[in-house]
Protein backbone atom coordinates (compact mmCIF):
# COMPACT_ATOMS: atom_id res chain seq x y z
CA UNK A 1 0.00 0.00 0.00
CA UNK A 2 2.50 2.20 0.95
CA UNK A 3 4.10 1.78 -2.54
CA UNK A 4 0.86 2.57 -4.36
CA UNK A 5 0.77 6.38 -2.40
CA UNK A 6 4.48 7.14 -3.21
CA UNK A 7 5.50 9.75 -4.72
CA UNK A 8 7.35 8.15 -7.57
CA UNK A 9 4.76 5.84 -7.71
CA UNK A 10 2.21 8.92 -8.93
CA UNK A 11 4.60 9.99 -11.39
CA UNK A 12 5.07 6.28 -12.64
CA UNK A 13 1.40 6.25 -13.22
CA UNK A 14 1.12 9.67 -15.03
CA UNK A 15 4.02 8.47 -17.66
CA UNK A 16 1.83 5.47 -18.21
CA UNK A 17 -1.43 8.11 -18.18
CA UNK A 18 1.35 9.57 -20.90
CA UNK A 19 2.00 6.46 -22.80
CA UNK A 20 -2.02 5.59 -23.49
CA UNK A 21 -2.87 8.93 -24.74
CA UNK A 22 0.08 9.00 -27.35
CA UNK A 23 -1.03 5.47 -28.09
CA UNK A 24 -4.24 7.07 -28.50
CA UNK A 25 -3.23 9.87 -30.65
CA UNK A 26 -0.92 7.72 -32.94
CA UNK A 27 -3.78 5.48 -33.44
CA UNK A 28 -6.69 8.04 -34.25
CA UNK A 29 -4.52 10.80 -35.92
CA UNK A 30 -4.89 10.69 -39.55
CA UNK A 31 -1.04 12.27 -39.97
CA UNK A 32 -0.61 15.51 -42.18
CA UNK A 33 -0.74 13.65 -45.51
CA UNK A 34 -3.21 11.47 -44.72
CA UNK A 35 -6.46 12.14 -46.79
CA UNK A 36 -9.27 9.43 -45.74
CA UNK A 37 -6.45 6.17 -46.47
CA UNK A 38 -4.53 8.18 -48.78
CA UNK A 39 -0.92 8.75 -47.54
CA UNK A 40 1.24 10.56 -50.10
CA UNK A 41 4.63 9.30 -50.10
CA UNK A 42 7.17 11.64 -48.69
CA UNK A 43 10.45 12.31 -51.47
CA UNK A 44 13.00 9.68 -51.68
CA UNK A 45 15.84 10.82 -49.37
CA UNK A 46 18.24 8.89 -51.31
CA UNK A 47 22.29 8.59 -49.80
CA UNK A 48 25.35 7.11 -49.11
CA UNK A 49 25.87 3.08 -48.84
CA UNK A 50 28.23 1.04 -49.49
CA UNK A 51 28.35 -2.36 -51.41
CA UNK A 52 30.27 -5.30 -52.73
CA UNK A 53 32.02 -5.23 -56.28
CA UNK A 54 34.14 -7.59 -57.99
CA UNK A 55 36.85 -5.42 -57.19
CA UNK A 56 36.01 -4.74 -53.61
CA UNK A 57 33.97 -2.30 -51.64
CA UNK A 58 32.04 0.33 -53.48
CA UNK A 59 30.68 3.82 -51.89
CA UNK A 60 28.76 6.48 -53.58
CA UNK A 61 31.05 8.59 -51.27
CA UNK A 62 33.66 7.64 -53.63
CA UNK A 63 32.13 9.33 -56.87
CA UNK A 64 31.83 12.43 -55.14
CA UNK A 65 32.50 15.42 -58.11
CA UNK A 66 30.59 12.91 -60.57
CA UNK A 67 27.19 12.24 -61.79
CA UNK A 68 25.98 8.93 -60.40
CA UNK A 69 23.17 7.03 -62.27
CA UNK A 70 21.88 4.23 -60.05
CA UNK A 71 19.81 1.40 -61.16
CA UNK A 72 18.18 -1.66 -59.40
CA UNK A 73 17.50 -5.23 -61.14
CA UNK A 74 19.41 -8.36 -61.78
CA UNK A 75 21.74 -9.77 -64.83
CA UNK A 76 18.80 -12.74 -65.13
CA UNK A 77 16.25 -9.97 -65.83
CA UNK A 78 15.19 -10.53 -68.93
CA UNK A 79 14.46 -7.52 -70.31
CA UNK A 80 13.86 -4.62 -68.56
CA UNK A 81 17.34 -4.43 -67.07
CA UNK A 82 19.30 -4.67 -70.91
CA UNK A 83 16.60 -2.61 -72.57
CA UNK A 84 17.96 0.35 -69.96
CA UNK A 85 21.28 -0.57 -69.42
CA UNK A 86 21.78 -0.72 -73.11
CA UNK A 87 20.08 2.77 -73.54
CA UNK A 88 22.42 4.19 -70.42
CA UNK A 89 25.46 3.13 -72.51
CA UNK A 90 24.70 4.81 -75.68
CA UNK A 91 23.68 8.07 -73.78
CA UNK A 92 27.38 7.69 -72.03
CA UNK A 93 28.59 7.26 -75.53
CA UNK A 94 27.04 10.06 -76.98
CA UNK A 95 29.20 12.72 -74.35
CA UNK A 96 32.55 13.60 -75.29
CA UNK A 97 35.51 11.55 -73.70
CA UNK A 98 35.98 14.32 -70.55
CA UNK A 99 32.11 14.37 -69.65
CA UNK A 100 31.91 10.57 -70.19
CA UNK A 101 34.80 10.17 -67.29
CA UNK A 102 32.53 12.54 -64.74
CA UNK A 103 29.93 9.81 -64.78
CA UNK A 104 29.57 6.61 -63.14
CA UNK A 105 26.40 3.98 -63.61
CA UNK A 106 26.26 2.16 -60.08
CA UNK A 107 23.97 -1.19 -61.05
CA UNK A 108 22.94 -2.57 -57.66
CA UNK A 109 21.40 -6.04 -57.82
CA UNK A 110 19.04 -6.76 -55.51
CA UNK A 111 19.48 -10.91 -56.20
CA UNK A 112 22.28 -11.04 -54.08
CA UNK A 113 22.04 -15.07 -53.71
CA UNK A 114 22.78 -15.52 -57.89
CA UNK A 115 24.32 -12.32 -59.10
CA UNK A 116 27.70 -12.54 -57.65
CA UNK A 117 30.41 -9.68 -57.58
CA UNK A 118 32.27 -11.58 -60.44
CA UNK A 119 29.25 -12.37 -62.79
CA UNK A 120 28.26 -8.56 -62.16
CA UNK A 121 31.55 -7.26 -63.44
CA UNK A 122 31.24 -9.47 -66.53
CA UNK A 123 27.60 -8.22 -66.86
CA UNK A 124 27.89 -4.55 -66.48
CA UNK A 125 31.32 -4.33 -68.31
CA UNK A 126 29.21 -5.77 -71.43
CA UNK A 127 27.53 -2.46 -71.85
CA UNK A 128 30.49 0.32 -71.02
CA UNK A 129 33.32 0.23 -68.87
CA UNK A 130 31.75 3.06 -66.42
CA UNK A 131 29.12 1.00 -65.21
CA UNK A 132 29.52 -0.68 -62.01
CA UNK A 133 28.23 -3.88 -60.91
CA UNK A 134 27.39 -4.05 -56.97
CA UNK A 135 25.52 -6.07 -54.40
CA UNK A 136 25.33 -6.92 -50.79
CA UNK A 137 23.06 -8.05 -47.87
CA UNK A 138 19.83 -8.66 -48.11
CA UNK A 139 18.95 -5.89 -45.25
CA UNK A 140 21.55 -3.52 -46.67
CA UNK A 141 20.14 -3.62 -50.37
CA UNK A 142 16.66 -3.57 -48.73
CA UNK A 143 17.76 -0.37 -46.73
CA UNK A 144 18.71 1.56 -49.84
CA UNK A 145 15.98 0.04 -52.16
CA UNK A 146 13.56 2.15 -49.24
CA UNK A 147 15.73 5.54 -49.14
CA UNK A 148 15.68 5.54 -52.94
CA UNK A 149 11.85 4.86 -53.27
CA UNK A 150 12.32 1.73 -55.55
CA UNK A 151 10.78 -1.92 -54.76
CA UNK A 152 11.62 -5.16 -55.73
CA UNK A 153 10.27 -8.69 -54.68
CA UNK A 154 11.09 -12.19 -55.69
CA UNK A 155 8.64 -13.51 -57.59
CA UNK A 156 8.83 -17.75 -57.50
CA UNK A 157 6.27 -19.05 -60.17
CA UNK A 158 7.69 -22.63 -59.76
CA UNK A 159 9.29 -22.46 -63.60
CA UNK A 160 12.04 -24.42 -64.33
CA UNK A 161 13.66 -20.96 -65.28
CA UNK A 162 13.78 -19.83 -61.57
CA UNK A 163 12.82 -16.82 -59.74
CA UNK A 164 11.44 -14.06 -61.50
CA UNK A 165 12.44 -10.10 -59.53
CA UNK A 166 9.78 -7.59 -60.17
CA UNK A 167 11.78 -4.31 -59.56
CA UNK A 168 11.89 -0.94 -60.32
CA UNK A 169 13.02 0.50 -63.61
CA UNK A 170 14.19 4.09 -62.78
CA UNK A 171 17.13 5.52 -63.18
CA UNK A 172 18.09 7.95 -60.17
CA UNK A 173 20.67 10.80 -60.68
CA UNK A 174 22.58 11.91 -57.86
CA UNK A 175 24.55 14.49 -58.24
CA UNK A 176 28.00 15.30 -57.64
CA UNK A 177 27.29 16.12 -53.97
CA UNK A 178 25.80 12.51 -53.72
CA UNK A 179 22.25 13.92 -53.31
CA UNK A 180 19.55 12.37 -55.13
CA UNK A 181 18.50 15.02 -57.38
CA UNK A 182 15.61 13.30 -59.92
CA UNK A 183 14.59 10.10 -61.44
CA UNK A 184 14.44 9.25 -64.90
CA UNK A 185 12.07 6.72 -66.30
CA UNK A 186 12.81 3.73 -68.04
CA UNK A 187 11.31 4.72 -71.51
CA UNK A 188 13.67 7.51 -71.82
CA UNK A 189 15.59 7.69 -74.66
CA UNK A 190 19.56 7.73 -75.31
CA UNK A 191 19.32 11.46 -76.00
CA UNK A 192 16.91 12.52 -72.99
CA UNK A 193 19.30 10.76 -70.52
CA UNK A 194 22.48 12.22 -72.08
CA UNK A 195 20.53 15.35 -71.86
CA UNK A 196 20.04 14.96 -68.05
CA UNK A 197 23.04 14.27 -67.41
CA UNK A 198 24.78 16.51 -69.28
CA UNK A 199 22.68 19.44 -67.78
CA UNK A 200 23.36 17.67 -64.18
CA UNK A 201 27.31 17.82 -65.13
CA UNK A 202 26.74 21.41 -66.19
CA UNK A 203 24.84 22.21 -62.93
CA UNK A 204 27.53 20.89 -60.72
CA UNK A 205 27.21 19.77 -57.00
CA UNK A 206 23.75 21.44 -55.07
CA UNK B 1 3.06 -6.53 -5.01
CA UNK B 2 0.61 -7.78 -7.17
CA UNK B 3 -0.83 -4.38 -8.64
CA UNK B 4 2.52 -3.25 -9.40
CA UNK B 5 3.39 -6.26 -11.63
CA UNK B 6 0.13 -5.70 -13.48
CA UNK B 7 0.66 -2.45 -13.82
CA UNK B 8 4.49 -3.04 -14.74
CA UNK B 9 3.13 -5.37 -17.60
CA UNK B 10 0.43 -2.49 -18.43
CA UNK B 11 3.17 -0.38 -19.10
CA UNK B 12 5.98 -2.40 -21.20
CA UNK B 13 2.60 -3.47 -23.26
CA UNK B 14 1.95 0.35 -23.85
CA UNK B 15 5.48 1.27 -24.71
CA UNK B 16 5.64 -1.75 -27.04
CA UNK B 17 2.86 -0.74 -28.71
CA UNK B 18 3.45 3.05 -29.14
CA UNK B 19 6.96 1.66 -30.70
CA UNK B 20 5.04 -0.79 -33.22
CA UNK B 21 2.75 2.03 -34.49
CA UNK B 22 5.41 4.59 -34.73
CA UNK B 23 7.84 2.06 -36.52
CA UNK B 24 4.84 1.17 -38.87
CA UNK B 25 3.26 4.77 -39.35
CA UNK B 26 6.67 6.38 -39.99
CA UNK B 27 5.51 7.42 -43.60
CA UNK B 28 2.52 8.76 -42.45
CA UNK B 29 4.01 11.27 -39.87
CA UNK B 30 6.88 12.35 -42.96
CA UNK B 31 4.24 12.82 -45.20
CA UNK B 32 3.84 16.28 -46.82
CA UNK B 33 0.17 17.68 -45.79
CA UNK B 34 -2.56 17.73 -48.35
CA UNK B 35 -4.55 20.84 -48.08
CA UNK B 36 -7.83 19.78 -49.88
CA UNK B 37 -8.76 16.29 -51.66
CA UNK B 38 -10.96 15.80 -54.84
CA UNK B 39 -13.71 13.28 -54.64
CA UNK B 40 -12.85 9.96 -56.40
CA UNK B 41 -15.07 9.14 -59.12
CA UNK B 42 -15.21 6.14 -59.71
CA UNK B 43 -16.84 5.99 -62.64
CA UNK B 44 -14.88 7.67 -65.05
CA UNK B 45 -12.04 5.61 -66.47
CA UNK B 46 -8.90 6.98 -67.61
CA UNK B 47 -8.52 4.10 -70.09
CA UNK B 48 -11.11 5.41 -72.13
CA UNK B 49 -11.54 9.49 -71.55
CA UNK B 50 -9.99 12.50 -69.87
CA UNK B 51 -11.47 12.83 -66.17
CA UNK B 52 -12.61 15.88 -64.87
CA UNK B 53 -13.66 16.44 -60.95
CA UNK B 54 -14.68 19.29 -59.28
CA UNK B 55 -12.29 20.81 -56.72
CA UNK B 56 -13.82 21.34 -52.92
CA UNK B 57 -12.86 24.53 -52.61
CA UNK B 58 -13.71 25.72 -56.34
CA UNK B 59 -12.78 25.51 -59.62
CA UNK B 60 -12.29 22.19 -61.66
CA UNK B 61 -9.46 19.88 -63.00
CA UNK B 62 -9.59 18.00 -65.87
CA UNK B 63 -6.46 15.01 -66.30
CA UNK B 64 -5.81 13.01 -68.75
CA UNK B 65 -3.59 9.69 -70.14
CA UNK B 66 -2.46 8.97 -73.62
CA UNK B 67 -2.09 6.51 -75.00
CA UNK B 68 -5.41 4.24 -74.16
CA UNK B 69 -5.43 1.80 -72.80
CA UNK B 70 -2.97 3.24 -71.16
CA UNK B 71 0.04 0.76 -71.68
CA UNK B 72 3.02 -0.07 -68.67
CA UNK B 73 6.35 0.41 -69.17
CA UNK B 74 5.63 2.84 -72.47
CA UNK B 75 6.08 6.72 -71.94
CA UNK B 76 3.21 8.17 -71.66
CA UNK B 77 1.55 11.86 -72.08
CA UNK B 78 -0.07 13.07 -68.85
CA UNK B 79 -2.06 16.68 -69.08
CA UNK B 80 -4.04 18.41 -66.61
CA UNK B 81 -6.08 21.38 -67.19
CA UNK B 82 -7.34 23.73 -64.72
CA UNK B 83 -10.43 25.85 -64.88
CA UNK B 84 -11.12 28.42 -61.98
CA UNK B 85 -8.32 27.45 -59.94
CA UNK B 86 -4.25 28.19 -59.82
CA UNK B 87 -1.50 26.27 -59.51
CA UNK B 88 2.58 27.00 -59.18
CA UNK B 89 2.78 23.39 -59.97
CA UNK B 90 1.62 19.97 -60.65
CA UNK B 91 2.69 16.50 -60.32
CA UNK B 92 0.95 13.49 -60.76
CA UNK B 93 2.09 10.62 -57.90
CA UNK B 94 1.56 6.98 -59.35
CA UNK B 95 0.41 4.83 -56.65
CA UNK B 96 0.22 0.54 -57.18
CA UNK B 97 -3.48 -0.59 -55.27
CA UNK B 98 -3.03 -3.93 -55.50
CA UNK B 99 0.92 -3.75 -55.12
CA UNK B 100 3.62 -1.19 -53.78
CA UNK B 101 5.17 0.23 -57.07
CA UNK B 102 7.37 2.20 -55.01
CA UNK B 103 7.95 6.34 -55.90
CA UNK B 104 6.70 7.69 -58.96
CA UNK B 105 6.09 11.06 -59.24
CA UNK B 106 6.45 13.38 -62.07
CA UNK B 107 6.35 16.78 -62.33
CA UNK B 108 4.57 18.57 -65.38
CA UNK B 109 5.65 21.37 -67.54
CA UNK B 110 3.32 24.68 -67.73
CA UNK B 111 2.30 24.80 -70.87
CA UNK B 112 -0.20 27.51 -71.12
CA UNK B 113 -2.11 29.32 -68.30
CA UNK B 114 -4.09 26.29 -66.73
CA UNK B 115 -2.91 23.56 -68.63
CA UNK B 116 0.24 21.40 -67.44
CA UNK B 117 1.82 18.23 -68.98
CA UNK B 118 4.64 16.12 -69.55
CA UNK B 119 6.11 12.29 -69.50
CA UNK B 120 5.42 9.70 -67.42
CA UNK B 121 5.56 6.18 -67.10
CA UNK B 122 4.37 3.18 -65.33
CA UNK B 123 6.84 0.24 -64.02
CA UNK B 124 6.03 -2.62 -65.20
CA UNK B 125 5.59 -5.91 -62.59
CA UNK B 126 5.12 -9.48 -63.32
CA UNK B 127 1.17 -9.68 -62.33
CA UNK B 128 -0.93 -9.67 -65.44
CA UNK B 129 -3.26 -6.77 -64.05
CA UNK B 130 -2.50 -3.90 -62.19
CA UNK B 131 -4.99 -0.99 -60.17
CA UNK B 132 -3.40 2.27 -60.02
CA UNK B 133 -4.34 5.05 -58.50
CA UNK B 134 -3.03 8.71 -60.46
CA UNK B 135 -3.17 11.78 -58.03
CA UNK B 136 -2.84 14.95 -59.25
CA UNK B 137 -0.98 17.18 -57.07
CA UNK B 138 -1.52 20.64 -57.28
CA UNK B 139 1.28 22.83 -55.28
CA UNK B 140 -1.43 26.00 -54.44
CA UNK B 141 -0.07 28.94 -52.16
CA UNK B 142 -2.56 27.10 -50.12
CA UNK B 143 -0.94 23.92 -49.46
CA UNK B 144 -1.28 20.74 -51.98
CA UNK B 145 -4.24 20.39 -53.71
CA UNK B 146 -5.02 16.26 -54.43
CA UNK B 147 -7.33 14.31 -56.81
CA UNK B 148 -7.15 11.02 -57.31
CA UNK B 149 -8.18 9.01 -60.90
CA UNK B 150 -8.22 4.86 -60.39
CA UNK B 151 -7.64 2.91 -63.91
CA UNK B 152 -6.11 -0.52 -64.30
CA UNK B 153 -3.61 -1.73 -66.73
CA UNK B 154 -3.07 -4.96 -68.44
CA UNK B 155 0.62 -6.69 -69.19
CA UNK B 156 0.51 -7.63 -72.53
Amino acid sequence: MQVLQSKSFRVFVLLLALLAGMLVFIATHPGPGNTGDRVLAPVPEGGDFVLQSADGPVSLKDFRGKVVLLYFGYTLCPDICPTTLSTVAAALKQLPPAAQDQVRVIFVSVDPKRDTPQRLKQYTQYFHHNMIGVTGEKKVIDDIVRRYGAIYRIVDDGSSAGYLVDHSSTLYLIDQNGKLTSLIPHGATADEVAKRVLAQLKRGAT
Amino acid sequence: MHKQGIIWSLAALLAAAVLVLLATQRERFLSPPVAETAALDAHCDLNQSACTVALPKGGQLTFAIQPRPVPVARPLKLSVTLKGRQANTVEVDFVGLNMNMGFNRPRLERRQEGVFAGPGELAVCTRRKMDWEARVLLHTDDGIVMAPFRFSTLRR
